[in-house]
């Protein structure tokens, strides 16, 4: 693996795979940058974090970190998401969002009320603040679940656990996230 | 207050799934990490076109926001 990367992915200027790692990377990324920021942006809530987590997620693949996996489709998805988890549970408890998140809301809200941009807005902070609380594993399966749609049959397969395991998590996971919101709401941080 | 409760979940998730960057935000996105993953692309990939299912069922969450009346064209 020839790649050189320099400082944190915020900071790099130049990541650039050797040709080769290029030829098997362009069509994946072609195929799947669309998706993978998007769940990732869906989960972090701002696209400087979502592109960061998207772009490291290609690298790794590219590097050759996961080349032995055999599905890179199941790879890129379930690392956009664990990525941007990561992201969410770094983030202090009651840190603002950056601003792009306000012009974010104006741009895909253009005909709502600007009540109900906000609550909006605010619910789904309140719930990715909620989402990142949860034990890892269940974050990820919440996410797969309710923000990827997948099946339970598929998380399960994907995550290599059973069915049954899925639908407990998905029972309990639900209930804390509910108590959580409401906490949120009403103001407890 | 536990139908309140779920109500609210429903809703929040609902929110998660319909926030999506604007077409342009992701084209340029595209660009730009291609850009440093030195990998060419054609820009018309990323322009917002309708290639398969997941996109249809993104701009389907999206709708509800995008028009909160809740009435369809269609």
């Amino acid at each position: 693996m020839k790649s050189q990367e320099s400082g944190s992915m915020s900071t790099a200027v130049a990541i650039i795979p050797a040709a080769e790692d290029n030829d098997r990377l362009s069509p994946l990324f072609v195929e799947h940058y669309r998706r993978v920021l998007m769940s990732a942006y869906r989960i972090a809530g701002n696209m400087a974090d979502a592109e960061d987590v998207a772009q490291g997620v290609f690298l790794r693949l590219g590097s050759g970190e996961a080349a032995a996996m055999a599905n890179a489709e199941t790879y890129l998805y379930r690392a956009a998401i664990n990525g941007a988890l990561d992201l969410l549970r770094r983030r202090k408890a009651g840190a603002t969002e950056p601003l792009e998140c306000a012009e974010a809301m104006a741009s895909t809200e253009p005909s709502g009320s600007p009540e109900t941009a906000i609550s909006s807005r605010e619910l789904g902070r309140h719930l990715r603040q909620a989402i990142g609380e949860l034990a890892p594993r269940a974050a990820e399966i919440f996410a797969l679940r309710y923000l990827e749609e997948m099946e339970n049959r598929e998380i399960a397969k994907l995550m290599r656990t059973s069915s049954a395991v899925v639908a407990v998590t998905l029972h309990q996971a639900p209930s804390k996230l509910k108590k959580r919101l409401t906490e949120l709401q009403r103001g407890k941080r | 207050m536990k139908r309140e409760e779920e109500s609210l979940l429903d809703r929040a998730t609902h929110a998660l799934q319909a926030d999506v960057p604007d077409p342009d935000t992701i084209t340029a996105s595209a660009a730009k990490a291609a850009q440093r993953l030195g990998i060419q692309i054609d820009h018309e990939v990323f322009s917002g076109a309708i290639r398969n299912c997941d996109d249809v069922r993104q701009l389907l969450d999206a709708w509800p926001l995008l028009h909160p009346s809740g009435r369809w064209i269609l």
